[in-house]
């Protein structure tokens, strides 16, 4: 299945990004808590933009996506990467004094929310995500994140397509590289698993049985990895600050 | 669990060298990721007293 052409069903684990990015993984639909309507959801460094200006589109760029034609919704807000206004202002009179608490800011998602307001009023929202034979499975569950090392992950990715994973870590401090600095991250998921450039986004699922089912559980989303391994955020960091939820009907 | 401060602190120090690309704690055992096998080679003898450490070789991690 080409997960990089343009769907008119949208769900998770097809090419989306911003209009400034090439592209990443459309993590699935989700309702936003603070106004009960249904979003998109994927990395910030893949919906990276302006609120409520920037467009998100459809496949993304890097695959052919088109400002305007492609829209599919705009970037709605998202979790800072940086340090916030106050905490720099903190830091540049105190810095001395809180040394330890100055330098050791630590980001916990890569996260983004984005309206739904597509340009082709064809285009339409599913819950769930596509499987490799271009099905669309739902897994009803959600996990915080914790508690979950040697069990067994899956995703849906933009390049890999569906891959397998078996986690390491479930709650690793890990230095992610952005093209022009290393930002830290704490309390994140490491998996030993296959991924590549425009897998960012991919929801991960804890399997529960010996195949992907509706009785998986949404665990948190991929947004970095190396050749073997990949890095998720936990799906209770995205409640906490992204203010989404995973909610399959 | 909390982590102790000094062990915090030893950590927090080691996530700078740029060899290594994440840790994590769990129970007694410190896990250690490193970019490369040379890396791994170099920081083999780490130790921490009252732990069990794991080098990892996972590569840098970038964002995808």
């Amino acid at each position: 299945m080409d997960r990089t052409k343009r769907f008119e069903v949208l769900a998770g684990g097809i090419s989306i990004g911003s209009e400034r990015v090439t592209a990443g993984t459309l993590s699935g639909v989700f309702k936003d808590m603070t106004d009960g309507r249904d979003v998109l959801v994927s990395n910030w460094h893949v919906f990276e933009g302006q609120p409520k200006k920037t467009q998100i589109l459809q496949p993304g760029p890097h695959d052919g996506g088109l400002v305007d034609t492609d829209r599919v919704g705009r970037l709605k807000r998202y979790v800072s990467l940086k340090p916030s206004r106050w905490r720099v202002a903190i830091c540049a009179i105190l810095g001395s004094l809180l040394g330890e608490w100055c330098s050791a800011y630590r980001n916990l998602v890569d996260a983004a929310v984005a309206t739904f307001e597509p340009s082709d009023p064809r285009r339409k929202l599913v819950r769930g995500v596509y499987m490799d034979d271009g099905n669309i499975l739902c897994p009803r569950g959600t996990h915080p994140g914790d508690g979950i090392i040697g069990r067994k992950v899956w995703k849906v990715g933009r390049t890999t397509g569906f891959g397998e994973g078996v986690v390491v870590s479930d709650n690793a401090v890990v230095k992610v590289w952005y093209g022009d600095q290393y930002i830290l991250f704490q309390d994140q998921i490491i998996v030993k698993g296959k991924s590549e450039g425009g897998d960012s986004g991919s929801p991960v699922f804890l399997l529960s049985g010996d195949r992907p089912s509706e009785n998986d559980q949404l665990v948190g989303l991929l947004f970095a990895g190396s050749d073997e391994y990949f890095v998720v955020c936990k799906y209770k960091h995205l409640q906490n600050l992204l203010k989404v939820n995973w909610q399959p009907v | 669990m909390q982590l102790d401060k000094k062990l915090k602190k030893k950590l927090d120090q080691l996530i700078k060298d740029h060899r290594i690309t994440a840790y994590s704690v769990d129970g007694n055992r410190i896990l250690i990721c490193v970019e490369s096998e040379e890396d791994a080679t170099i920081l083999k003898c780490l130790s921490f007293e009252g732990f069990e450490v794991e080098v990892k070789i996972t590569g840098r991690f970038v964002a995808l």
